[in-house]
């Protein structure tokens, strides 16, 4: 295991020149050779490669890169599950790790038990455990006839509510997440999600492995990219985020993945409360716009339906290139003097732009539905309304930027 | 490393979990937690049947039918409370793989925990023992002080072999078939069923060899009140030490491997 200490420091998490090999055996008895003798009969598969990263108190850290790039090992690492192979890694304060929702967890016992375990292992002496079961129990929202129940009879969405519950309440100095806040049913993930961000504003450091680069942008301030064991890019999440897309993209066009298809997509979520019925573009000509012009006035109108009544949300539209790059976006959330939306039913938003500074090329708009702090997404239609704009200027490259000369 | 709040806070974590295997092991089944004795119980009744009612075997020191009997118990309880730990513990550690790799934890207590819930329900069936002997008018108070001793040397024996066991298993697999397979032998190779007695004298010296043969010869003496052997004293404390504590030295110091391994 890794060594700890713990003191006082601005740095809660430091991982200084941390490399992690795996090692690997062609037949089982060279393992006990090695073990018995002291001898080399390994290969070693190093998941990560001279790492640096500290992460300060109070920062919300994410991690991104594709998968098997080694954010998990690194998780792990400082996680204290296994220790590097050379570098050291610190870690002051209680950390809790969301590694997996409900490890540990044994089918057979009540969600009380297994609470209780997971209190215990997290370091909640007996004097606390009433006081920790109670606040695991309400943030759960399980009925005490369902925490008595063993916790197989549980449906999944129970289950990872009582484990994300019992992984949280313990009142952690560092949080270490890996991909567990897209758990349970919408109003659940909301919840997790509000108590991550309760998490960040009390000032409690987090580290965050996501997929979702919409999460990383926005709840985290610095982010890394881990490539292949190593560190890309590291430095506020805006800037390493995009670095990443690109190179996705990049990705992407190697690949020959064809953006032209372009299609509505399914809702993310079966029990979204928004969602996203129809988004038309409109010029003053045209009622479904596919051929623009440079300069032209346009207006894309998006119809909400909301199969929950009164819930607040807000809209995001962006224009894409390429079926990933944005163009140019905003959301409702943006404008803080616009209260979140409602609705009964359905409802219109419509963004109007008065003119539209983008030169030749082939354009797609997205649409986010947001949740109210703008951090969740709903619902989203990518790619959609495909649109051609021509341009009559001589002016080249992707949108038109006001200037005159000086000769 | 251990202080004071480090066994504050694990002890509490190791009373859970032991709890949850004492629980796992029977729930679901009627007979529930009775299995942990009546197991014990109904294979003392064969062994019984066989070999004091058909083969008529007789312990030279207990002249009685009944004295067979209790001399089975005396040594099958203990051997049945170190044989289960010990099996269950080579694997234990392979089985937790899952939760090895995802939550920070002395993982001494996933084998310790099968080691003493053993020995946990080999306690209940020594309690049946001397009620027994208490019937029977054959209990000898006296010697019973030795009890606790025998214990913790148990205990101390059956932790170090189990937690190394259960760490050589992650990396040696074939050793959660070999081990039942040595207990099987050295069952019949240990006093339990036969007295030392019985065996020529010129083979008793080799039962230093055996780890089980000491504490097996002391539990007997002790519940049937007969004087204590001091070289089964002598070869106790050796194996305490070498398989004991040699065992949980040799844990510690094969532990920081684990996590690259499972």
């Amino acid at each position: 295991m890794s060594s700890r200490e713990y003191s006082v420091s601005d740095i809660p998490v430091r991982i200084e020149q941390v490399s992690k090999g795996y090692r690997f055996y062609r037949k089982p008895i060279d393992r006990l050779r090695e073990l018995l003798f002291r001898s080399t009969h390994h290969q070693t598969h190093w998941a990560l490669k001279d790492i640096n990263i500290s992460v300060g108190r109070g920062e919300t850290f994410g991690l991104i890169g594709e998968n098997g790039a080694g954010k998990s090992t690194l998780l792990k690492l400082v996680a204290g599950t296994c220790g590097p192979t050379t570098g050291t890694v610190s870690v002051e304060g209680k950390v809790a790790a969301l590694l997996e929702l409900g490890a540990g967890f044994h089918p057979d016992e009540s969600g009380r038990d297994n609470a209780y375990l997971m209190g215990a292992l997290s370091g909640i002496p007996a004097s606390r455990m009433e006081e920790y079961y109670r606040s695991v129990a309400d943030f759960s929202e399980l009925s005490p006839e369902a925490l008595e129940r063993p916790v197989k009879t549980y449906s999944s969405g129970m289950f990872m509510r009582l484990a994300f519950a019992s992984a949280t309440a313990v009142d952690p100095d560092v949080l270490i997440i890996d991909e567990a806040l897209s758990v349970g049913d919408m109003h659940f993930q909301k919840k997790s999600l509000d108590r991550t961000m309760a998490f960040r504003d009390q000032g409690r450091t987090i580290l965050f492995c996501s997929h979702n680069l919409y999460q990383v942008r926005s709840l985290c301030n610095r982010a890394a990219w881990i490539h292949q064991g190593r560190v890309m890019a590291i430095g506020e999440s805006e800037e390493v985020v995009t670095a990443y897309e690109s190179y996705e993209r990049e990705k992407a066009a190697q690949l020959g993945d064809r953006s032209g298809e372009l299609a509505f997509r399914p809702s993310t979520l079966s029990v979204a409360p928004v969602r996203v019925r129809e988004v038309t573009l409109s010029s003053e000509d045209s009622q479904n716009a596919a051929i623009l012009d440079t300069f032209q006035p346009i207006s894309v109108t998006v119809k909400v339906e909301c199969l929950q009544a009164s819930v607040p949300f807000h809209v995001g539209i962006s224009i894409v290139r390429s079926g990933k790059e944005n163009i140019f976006g905003s959301s409702t959330h943006f404008d803080s003097a616009s209260p979140p939306l409602t609705a009964d039913g359905s409802r219109i938003v419509k963004m109007h732009l008065p003119k539209l500074n983008l030169l030749s090329g082939q354009y797609s708009l997205s649409i986010y539905l947001l949740d109210d702090s703008g951090l969740q997404v709903y619902d989203m239609a990518e790619s959609v309304c495909p649109f051609t704009v021509h341009s009559s200027c001589r002016e080249f490259g992707v949108t038109y930027i006001p200037y005159h000369w000086e000769l | 490393m251990i202080n004071h709040r480090w066994l504050q806070d694990w002890g509490f974590v190791f009373v859970l979990w032991l709890k949850r295997d004492l629980k796992s092991r029977y729930t679901g089944s009627f007979g529930g937690a009775l299995w942990g004795v009546l197991q014990p119980l109904m294979t003392v009744a064969v062994f019984y049947v066989v070999f004091a009612v058909v083969l008529k075997i007789r312990i030279p020191e207990l002249a009685s039918e009944s004295g067979y009997f209790y001399f089975l118990l005396a040594g099958l309880l203990p051997w049945m409370g170190i044989s289960e730990g010990l099996s269950r513990a080579v694997g234990s550690l392979v089985a937790q793989e899952q939760f090895i790799q995802k939550l920070v934890f002395p993982i001494e207590i996933i084998p310790a925990t099968v080691v003493v819930s053993s020995f946990v329900t080999q306690l209940f069936g020594l309690l049946i023992l001397l009620i027994l002997l208490a019937a029977g008018g054959v209990l000898h108070l006296s010697s019973l002080v030795w009890l606790p001793f025998l214990f913790v040397a148990q205990l101390v024996l059956c932790l170090g072999m189990g937690l190394l066991f259960a760490i050589l298993t992650v990396h040696v697999k074939d050793l959660a078939q070999l081990v039942p397979v040595f207990l099987q032998i050295f069952f019949y190779l240990t006093p339990i069923i036969y007295a030392r007695s019985m065996v020529p004298a010129k083979y008793h010296k080799l039962y230093a060899f055996n780890p089980f043969a000491g504490l097996i010869d002391l539990y007997q003496s002790v519940f049937l009140g007969l004087p204590l052997s001091l070289s089964s004293a002598w070869s106790l404390a050796a194996w305490v030490l070498i398989a004991g504590v040699g065992g949980l030295l040799m844990f510690r110091a094969l532990k920081p491997t684990l996590g690259d391994y499972l």
